[in-house]
């Protein structure tokens, strides 16, 4: 038997040949591998990008980064006198005032619909839409019609100009409604700003008539005042409708809020007074002139709550996600800005996902939590008794 | 030549085995790495599932806040014509402010706008589903990177970069609406804006009307006017301010002097009369020359009623005869204007007269009553005047004498008035108005409360399409004009006059003429859910990619929203009426012709939207053609500026159009994609969202 060995050529032949395999196989391999990592990759960042939408869309629905039930600190329940925060409880500044439902006496907050139906005369604004914070009341003294307090008062300010005419009112003229103003400055006292324009119905008047005078938060028996913050002006307490609306007359929720922002505080805001941290009457300017785009970012800052996404932690190797969702209320419209950012550990590359959702109002937030803490349970069982919320006396 | 392998052969045997050939070699090779091309081409697949996964996030997150701010959102379009002479005149009724997704969110300020037709034109899709859209009529949209929140978000990308935004694909995304809008409820009527909201109580309304637009017949005289935010009281006003008597014959004429369907002539003598040398009414007492001691409110006063001492209690006391006077006019019974226990206070209306009659009735005296409490005291002594009448209802109270007004008789003897009869009056008239309200959203002889809009002030109208249109010319010149008939749910009663346009009376809407047929009214009836269906598509197309993705001019604008000024938005300058030219009106631009009515418009807000092109905020204001890529632009955007869009002058009309291009991308810098503008792009679909478009304007809140 003869053997031959092979020949060079095919010796070659079979090595270049073995060689192209090699070279293919590798490079197949070596495309599959970074495909199947690429592809892991954007699947994991699209599984935290779902799952960010998800806990933003969650976070709209359960305000959890601004009062978590479970977590031992509450900082937005904090209350001095009858001011409050956005959760604190009714029952902390807002104990029951007692008088019957559906009379002008009722001085406690009432959680039934019918508290403020539209057909009851208690819910009707008695002010004068025509007088002005500095009016001399040429139009009336309306708050003998209507004041927060059913106690007797006289009214000895903002008389016309002429002696003759710079009457007294004395005599303890009672007015005869009081339950409007009284639920106007016990909402806007009790929740801020934001909560007011929630818990008020989209028609009210935010003004009263106090007879107490100027102070803090009241004028002269006009019309309510708000603390302005802004970036290129004096902050201070300003009769809001003159900064915000320029006509001096009272206005609703619309001209409050269509030229101003105004925000629930970020949390690390609470330690600020509570006549101030919770009545931000926001304002921003939107332009690209010079100062705004500071305050474009001011206002950005107030409102932002990050949250890290994974809070148990998570393999190094993932991409880091956060939430955030900022809220406030535009054009009477309550919004809520949520940014879903994801960042890649590999590459450093972020892509964030920003949009806007419709979720729980605070006033649902705050039914959603139990008074004496933790989340409120409900049930319409026979016999059932549920937890009282926050918004319970 | 074969590759021959020598193999140990069996014992005993002999076998010519014969190896692989080059050729078979080579087809197996072939085998092999077809198959591993045809793994690796699996591969990018499951990239671009994964790429089309994040696209339908996207996509779905999109749409809903679409949808979410389209039903969430009131009309936040402040300062806008809502009246005009002819219901063209002004598009806000059936264009800019129409109840419909496309037409309210498509703007800066809803951060959608749309996509250049040139680039739009550029795109091959299913179908060619695109393309048929375009011939259609139909935008392509795209997308802010930002939310929407109604806040121009395009400033949160600014020139200090205070918050940069992390990259956003959904710039990638275009998008479109499937599906016609439907013929939508009419919720602000041109040729009168209802409802009109007052105060209640309130002196009879007025404002001020330059003589050209108020009816002729009535004597009026011209004051100049220096605007400012607001008229109620003239105080702490600058200097040179007067008032316009003007004002007087506004209200007779919309509350209804000029009521085809019958007026109310003797409201005149509630707001301003002169009755031998005395005025009477609430203008003469509210704006008249003051005549006390000085005071530092004194100095802002120009008279235009001499010798009336007013504000003051004499000239308050004409004011509250006036309002008793109409009483006694329009028959209220004299127990409601005088009741003899106050301290009672019915619900509901008197038997008689008409329910107006009384509503009016007890608007006026409960205003000009309340102003009493102001200049006369409760208690006796408070004044420090001996014997001074007091409001006590311990007392007898004012007197307030009885005054022939026109020959016509007011009260028969004084009346005393009271701090309990001013509650009283006030009571009645704020149930009254609410009642009145609440049971007559088609009457529309008074005013609707302003401390308390409810749904009912809000009647349903819609477009008659099925009847011939209204035709004329648009107001100031020879163009021909129609519009659709207005049908109301049930006949508008007492339609009278507008409040801008008084001189233009409104017919009953049972007689035809500017009425649509009420048989073709279809708001009501039922539907099913399929109607009342659209949808937004969604597509992926990198059309960045493209080189002229910032320099290709805007999407041509809906002409149809945009509008010419009322007369009224024009400055008085701006405004003239051609003696003897058969027209009433005429406009004149800055440039002096009558032949650019919209240039009279003032963007007087830089919040305005519906006006304007959606990419106002990124457009350039010049060509960058020329322009190195990557250059700053933020200087020549348009951003917030008032005057780059507005007008004839300069190159104002290419800005409004968007013919310079945009920043599209948000980065203020001027970009250019790889891809020459004759290429064509695939655009893949990535998802479909049906939603429900409503007829009705509704506004979750």
């Amino acid at each position: 038997m003869q053997h031959r060995a092979f020949t060079l050529i095919e010796l070659i032949i079979s090595v270049a040949l073995g060689a192209i395999i090699v070279v293919t196989a590798f490079a197949a391999f070596r495309a599959a591998s970074l495909t199947v990592a690429a592809a892991n990759r954007l699947a994991l960042e699209n599984a935290m990008l779902r799952v960010g939408v998800a806990a933003a869309h969650d976070e709209i629905d359960f305000w959890r980064e601004y009062d978590d039930p479970d977590a031992a600190t509450a900082p937005l329940r904090a209350a001095v006198g009858r001011y409050g925060l956005p959760f604190t409880p009714f029952a902390t500044v807002w104990p029951n005032g007692g008088g019957a439902f559906d009379t002008e006496d009722d001085q406690s907050w009432r959680s039934d619909e019918k508290a403020w139906d539209p057909s009851s005369s208690r819910t009707w604004y008695r002010g004068n839409l025509a007088e002005r914070s500095t009016s001399k009341m040429w139009l009336g003294r309306y708050a003998i019609f209507s004041t927060a307090e059913a106690n007797t008062f006289s009214f000895g300010f903002n008389a016309p100009v002429s002696p003759a005419q710079s009457v007294a009112y004395s005599g303890a003229p009672a007015a005869a409604h009081h339950w409007y103003p009284f639920q106007i400055q016990r909402l806007r006292d009790a929740l801020g700003f934001y909560g007011l324009c929630e818990y008020a119905p989209p028609n009210s008047i935010f003004a009263t008539f106090d007879p107490g005078g100027p102070d803090t938060m009241g004028r002269n028996g006009a019309v309510l005042n708000w603390y302005v913050k802004t970036q290129s002006g004096a902050n201070g307490f300003f009769r809001h409708e003159e900064r915000l609306n320029r006509a001096r007359v009272p206005p609703g929720k619309y001209r409050c809020t269509t030229k101003g922002v105004y925000a629930i505080p970020n949390p690390d805001g609470s330690g600020k007074p509570l006549n101030e941290a919770n009545r931000y009457a926001y304002m921003v300017g939107f332009d690209a002139g010079s100062g705004n785009a500071n305050e474009v970012g001011d206002f950005k800052k107030a409102t932002d709550v990050p949250e890290s996404l994974l809070r148990a932690g998570r393999p190094a190797h993932w991409p880091n996600a956060t939430v955030s969702v900022s809220r406030f209320i535009k054009d009477a419209r309550p919004i809520s800005m949520c940014k879903v950012r994801v960042v890649s550990p590999v590459t450093g590359n972020a892509m964030a996902l920003t949009f806007s959702g419709w979720g729980t109002s605070l006033r649902g937030a705050r039914q959603q939590r139990g008074r004496d803490g933790g989340w409120a349970r409900w049930d319409n069982a026979s016999g059932h008794v549920n937890t009282p919320t926050l918004d319970d006396p | 030549m074969g590759v021959r392998f020598a193999a140990p052969r069996p014992s005993g045997m002999t076998m010519n085995r014969s190896a692989f050939t080059l050729f078979e070699i080579a087809i197996a090779l072939g085998l092999v790495s077809f198959a591993v091309v045809t793994v690796m081409m699996s591969f990018p697949a499951g990239l671009k599932a994964q790429q089309f996964a994040r696209f339908r996030v996207i996509a779905a997150t999109k749409a809903e806040e679409m949808v979410e701010a389209f039903n969430a959102t009131a009309n936040a379009n402040p300062a806008i014509d809502t009246e005009a002479l002819k219901p063209w005149d002004v598009p806000v009724s059936y264009r800019s402010q129409a109840f419909d997704l496309e037409q309210r969110l498509s703007s800066h300020r809803f951060g959608i706008m749309p996509l250049p037709t040139d680039i739009a034109r550029r795109l091959d899709s299913n179908g060619d589903e695109i393309q048929r859209l375009l011939d259609d009529g139909a935008y392509l949209y795209y997308s802010q990177p930002m939310a929407t929140t109604n806040t121009e978000e395009r400033n949160l990308v600014n020139a200090n970069q205070t918050d940069t935004e992390a990259p956003n694909e959904s710039q990638r995304l275009v998008f479109a609406i499937l599906g016609y809008p439907q013929n939508n409820a009419v919720h602000i009527l041109a040729k009168k804006n209802w409802p009109y909201y007052v105060p209640y109580p309130s002196p009879p309304t007025h404002s001020f009307l330059y003589d050209e637009f108020l009816p002729t017949g009535l004597n009026m005289t011209r004051f100049t006017w220096d605007y400012a935010y607001d008229r109620p009281v003239p105080q702490n006003e600058s200097s040179n301010i007067s008032w316009m008597l003007q004002s007087a014959c506004i209200e007779e004429a919309w509350e209804h002097a000029h009521d085809p369907q019958g007026g109310d002539p003797d409201i005149r003598k509630v707001f301003f009369w002169q009755e031998g040398a005395d005025y009477y009414g609430f203008l003469p007492f509210m704006y008249g020359r003051y005549t006390g001691p000085p005071d530092s409110a004194v100095a802002y006063y120009k008279g235009m009623f001499p010798n009336q001492g007013v504000p003051s209690r004499a000239s308050l006391m004409r004011y509250v005869q006036a309002a008793y006077w109409y009483c006694v006019r329009k028959g209220i019974d004299p127990g409601t204007y005088d009741p003899p226990d106050p301290s009672s206070i019915p619900t509901g209306f008197d038997a008689s007269p008409e329910p107006w009659k009384q509503v009016q009735a007890m608007r006026f005296l409960a205003h000009a009553t309340a102003c009493m409490t102001s200049f006369h005291p409760h208690s006796p002594g408070d004044s420090g005047i001996a014997g001074d009448p007091c409001l006590s209802d311990a007392g007898p109270g004012v007197p307030i004498p009885p005054v022939t007004l026109g020959g016509q008789a007011g009260p028969p003897a004084p009346i005393g008035l009271t701090d309990g009869k001013i509650r009283y009056y006030h009571e009645r008239c704020l149930r009254m108005i609410m009642q009145f309200s609440a049971e007559n959203p088609y009457d529309w002889r008074v005013p609707r409360p302003t401390q308390r809009a409810i749904m009912m002030d809000h009647p349903l109208i819609e477009y008659d399409l099925f009847s011939p249109p209204e035709t004329g010319t648009i107001s100031g010149s020879n163009v021909d004009a129609a519009q659709w008939k207005p049908i109301p749910a049930q006949p508008v009663l007492h339609a009278g006059a507008s409040w801008m346009y008084p001189e233009h009376e409104i017919g009953p809407s049972t007689a035809g003429g500017e009425w649509g047929r009420s048989s073709h009214f279809t708001l009501t009836a039922p539907f099913k859910p399929m109607d009342r269906c659209r949808q937004i598509v969604f597509w992926a197309a990198d059309w960045h990619a493209y080189e002229d993705f910032e320099t290709a001019p805007g999407a041509t604008v809906d002409a149809s929203k945009y509008p010419f000024a009322a007369p009224h938005a024009l400055t008085y300058s701006n405004w003239v009426a051609p003696t003897g030219s058969g027209a009433t009106y005429q406009f004149k631009d800055a440039l002096g012709s009558a032949t650019n009515p919209m240039c009279g418009l003032e963007w007087a807000d830089d919040h305005l939207f519906s006006f304007r092109n959606p990419e106002k905020v990124l457009m350039f204001k010049q060509s960058v053609a020329g322009g190195p890529t990557g250059q700053d632009v933020s200087a020549i955007m348009v951003m917030n500026d008032n005057a780059a869009d507005r007008g004839l002058g300069g190159v104002a009309p290419e800005v409004f159009s968007g013919r310079f291009g945009a920043d599209r991308n948000f980065n203020l810098r001027l970009d250019r994609g790889p891809l020459p503008t004759s290429a064509r792009l695939r655009a893949i679909e990535v998802a479909r969202f049906n939603y429900y478009d409503p007829r009705v304007p509704l506004t979750i809140r």
